[in-house]
């Protein structure tokens, strides 16, 4: 494979699929890149326009800054053009023209292909990279694709991501023609796959998060695929930055869906007696709702509590209860100190799930020292 | 025996007496017991220098009283009043060497004095039938009634001292010329323009032989030049009088003992001369009608018989008398400048300073352009333009330069109309006489034929992208082709080693 050819592959990737994920605009896969390819795209910004790639650039940044503030972000790595690649071509395997006939199978050799490009990125080594990662795939939840139903007098068609030709929309009093577009979320294009095209592609899509876990972090209130915790996630809170980034990142979602996100992430990991990971769990819980204790109102911490849902609660109440012990070491005034105690034992005392949030905490190898 | 009154005393054995407001013994009358004439005189003298006696006049009796033992001495009685009254007349009584006594009727007790502040009471009076009963703390004395004294024919009587500090005194004089000196004494006032009035009065006969009365001049003088004073005061016949009061006045180079400006007896309608060195006074006892001294002017008339006059016949219209009209420096300062005339050649440098201008300046000038130059006009003042001929405003038409006049100085409107009153146009009078009309209608505001605008083209105005606006994400598709794969292939096989493709990861 010519350079000349990587530099094409990469030059479209770049400007018709991975910029536009970042600016916004039309997106436009195809066709697949595989997993060869997606492996030798390093260095392929050169190739791109710069007037693109400069606006790109000023976009990433401007994510970033919503978790970092920096003023310039590192062009995109081998592994993020390698993930880039991949998400290209599990986007493209949703095509509706993929899995025709004549190429039944094309769509799960690209998932595969998409899966093994994905399993030979490594974790990210950096926050850099995982910041730099998050800028690209911040937004590929937000992907859709406009559905449009066209209907006139002697029939209808139907046209997925592609505009219906003027033909059939003109005279539209005379032959009646009515036009219905749908947005289609990504995550719902997969309920139009088959049921085992589905789970290929929910399962790269999960490894795929799980490489970028600032987004994954950032995302997590999504519908589908369920936010888990990962290595990658948790491994993110390990280190103070790292810390302060991943809440960054999970505070930029709604917090009632985000609690109840990590409710139900947490839950399963309890329900698997996950300890250690639990601790760690436990510990960006506790911060959360150290914050929350701190900046919010008793009026709205009151009226959150009573308003979410089972696993918010069931969130918070871990996040109180491992913030209770952290109280004494914030180095606060005694008098803020014992209302951020008693906000916190009003989270932890809620109702709702305190029995298991006791019977989590009994079980533990942590409380039985 | 007198005793001194004390304090809060209330108990009284003198017939008459009282006790004031402030406790001092006081009676209704009040009575000096003056020794002789001279301390009387004395008495008036002093009493008239600070106080009027007009208060007193109207119950003052002088008297002469005689005591048993044949010594006469004349009291003073009055209404006491009060005793601030009482307590004026004792100090000038005490001055003069004189008693004060208060009491009503017949009974007078020594008045207060300063070893007595409250006074005396007499505790045993003397039975008598006496006029007067005066008990003092040295002596009790009675005294009977004799003849009243004129106040006024003692005045009269009183001879004037000399005192030559009134002969230079100002203000309206008396003159009183023989009746020889009289009408030269006029015509003497008239030829000098002095302002006066005269009367002629008469006086009986000096003597018995005499059977036409005594006539004189009395010019009365309201200012003398003082040129005159010494020639009025040494002429023999004339002589000159100063008023002293309402009604009276006293020889020049003499002053009476008595101020008698405090003693209104005089008639105010008539007129008192006292002479000095002993003369009897001339008394006018009603002024005569005066007048004024210029209708007493010679006249003289021409012995001739009257002539036939000569009578003016109606003539033929005169001839015009014209002047040019000039114009000559002026020193007086300039006032009203709110018109200038700027030559051709100098509206360069008009608009060189157009951009120096202040608002108000451009706002409330006007200009017209001619071809002898512009011509400004503002009503506020032009000085801050200070370009050209400043001109000044001397009819709301007319204009003459600043610092020059215009001769023959005929009032504005006669110059205006001289001109031939151009309505509708203001006149501006050059430095050579000439005369420039410029219209009304030619003035318009500086401040709109000042500024040459520019030509405006159209710009395009570009919309500004929002820089934050975040497109949607829309998937659009293109068709896949027969060969949808072409060209992919599967990634290398993993070694045990997964292929770096990021960083080494960051221990934490």
């Amino acid at each position: 494979m010519s350079k000349a050819d990587l530099a094409a592959v990469a030059q479209r990737l770049y400007e018709r699929f991975m910029a536009p994920l970042v600016l916004g605009g039309d997106l436009a896969p195809g066709p697949a890149i595989g997993g060869k390819r997606a492996l030798l795209l390093d260095g392929g910004t050169a190739a791109v326009d710069p007037d693109v790639r400069s606006s790109v650039d000023v976009a990433r940044v401007r994510i970033a800054r919503r978790l970092v503030p920096l003023d310039t972000i590192d062009d995109p790595s081998a592994a993020t053009w390698a993930l880039g690649a991949a998400l290209h071509d599990m986007i493209h395997a949703m095509h509706p023209d993929m899995g025709g006939a004549l190429h039944r199978s094309a769509p799960e050799k690209l998932l595969t292909f998409a899966s093994q490009v994905i399993d030979h990125t490594r974790a990210a080594g950096s926050l850099a990279e995982a910041v730099s990662r998050h800028t690209f795939f911040s937004r590929m939840f937000e992907i859709a694709r406009t559905d449009t139903l066209v209907s006139w007098w002697t029939g209808s068609r139907r046209f997925l991501g592609t505009e219906p030709p003027p033909r059939l929309v003109a005279w539209p009093d005379v032959r009646k023609v009515h036009v219905d577009r749908t947005r289609v979320q990504l995550v719902e294009l997969l309920g139009t796959q088959h049921v085992g095209r589905q789970e290929m592609f929910r399962s790269a899509l999960a490894a795929f998060l799980e490489k970028i876990p600032l987004t994954d972090l950032a995302t997590c209130n999504r519908p589908s695929p369920a936010f888990v915790w990962t290595g990658a996630s948790l491994g993110l809170f390990a280190t103070p930055n790292g810390r302060a980034l991943g809440l960054r990142a999970l505070a930029l979602g709604p917090s009632a869906d985000v609690d109840a996100s990590l409710g139900r992430a947490t839950l399963r990991h309890v329900k698997a007696k996950a300890w250690a990971d639990i601790a760690r769990i436990g510990d960006v819980l506790a911060d959360r709702a150290l914050a929350a204790a701190l900046t919010e109102a008793d009026a709205s911490l009151a009226s959150g509590a009573r308003e979410t849902n089972a696993d918010a609660h069931y969130a918070r109440s871990v996040g109180a209860t491992y913030a209770i012990a952290k109280v004494a070491s914030l180095g606060v005034h005694e008098s803020v100190a014992r209302r951020v105690t008693a906000r916190l034992m009003s989270l932890a005392q809620t109702g709702v799930t305190s029995e298991q949030v006791g019977a989590s905490m009994e079980s533990s190898p942590l409380s039985q020292g | 025996m007198l005793d001194r009154i004390a304090l809060h005393q209330t108990r009284l054995h003198t017939p008459g007496l009282g006790l004031d407001a402030k406790g001092v013994a006081l009676g209704a009358k009040g009575l000096v017991l003056i020794p002789t004439v001279d301390r009387l005189v004395a008495w008036l003298s002093v009493y008239t220098q600070d106080r009027s006696l007009e208060d007193l006049l109207a119950s003052l009796e002088l008297r002469f009283v005689r005591s048993p033992m044949g010594t006469q001495e004349i009291t003073l009685t009055f209404a006491a009043e009060s005793s601030d009254r009482m307590d004026r007349v004792s100090e000038t009584a005490r001055l003069v060497g004189a008693f004060t006594f208060t009491g009503t009727s017949r009974h007078y007790v020594q008045y207060r004095d300063a070893a007595a502040p409250f006074g005396y009471d007499a505790t045993e009076l003397l039975a008598t039938d006496a006029a007067f009963a005066l008990y003092h703390d040295r002596f009790s004395q009675t005294y009977d009634a004799g003849k009243t004294v004129d106040l006024r024919a003692l005045l009269l009587r009183l001879m004037p001292h000399v005192d030559p500090r009134t002969v230079d005194e100002p203000g309206m004089r008396y003159i009183v010329a023989e009746e020889g000196l009289g009408a030269a004494l006029i015509h003497y006032f008239v030829r000098s323009q002095v302002d006066g009035e005269v009367t002629l009065a008469e006086w009986p006969p000096e003597g018995a032989f005499d059977d036409t009365p005594v006539r004189r001049y009395v010019v009365r003088v309201p200012e003398l030049p003082p040129r005159m004073r010494s020639l009025m005061r040494t002429t023999p016949g004339l002589t000159s009088f100063v008023p002293a009061g309402p009604g009276v006045a006293v020889e020049l180079g003499y002053r009476h003992p008595v101020q008698l400006r405090a003693c209104p007896v005089f008639d105010a309608g008539g007129l008192v001369l006292l002479r000095g060195r002993g003369d009897e006074p001339w008394t006018l006892p009603k002024m005569p009608v005066m007048g004024d001294l210029r209708g007493f002017a010679r006249v003289t008339l021409r012995d001739q018989e009257p002539r036939a006059t000569s009578v003016a016949r109606v003539a033929r219209e005169p001839d015009p008398v014209r002047v040019t009209l000039r114009l000559v420096p002026s020193s007086a300062p300039w006032r009203n400048v709110t018109a200038s005339a700027i030559p051709t050649a100098a509206l360069p440098l008009l608009r060189r300073l157009a951009y120096a201008l202040p608002s108000g300046a451009l706002k409330d000038t006007r200009v017209a352009l001619t071809d002898r130059g512009a011509f400004l006009t503002c009503p506020h003042g032009i000085e801050a333009i200070p370009l050209g001929t400043f001109f000044i405003q001397v009819h709301p038409g007319l204009y003459t330069p600043a610092g020059l006049d215009v001769v023959p100085k005929v009032a504005p409107e006669v110059l205006y109309r001289a001109l031939g009153s151009p309505s509708g146009h203001a006149v501006f009078i050059s430095h050579d006489g000439a005369a420039l009309a410029v219209p009304n209608d030619a003035f318009v505001p500086l401040e709109t034929v000042i500024l040459e605008a520019k030509s405006w083209e159209p710009a395009t105005a570009e919309i500004i992208e929002l820089a934050l606006t975040e497109e949607p994400l829309e998937l659009t598709l293109a068709p896949v082709g027969v060969f949808p794969l072409a060209g992919t292939a599967a990634a290398p096989a993993l070694p045990d080693a997964p292929k770096e493709l990021g960083p080494a990861h960051e221990q934490g």
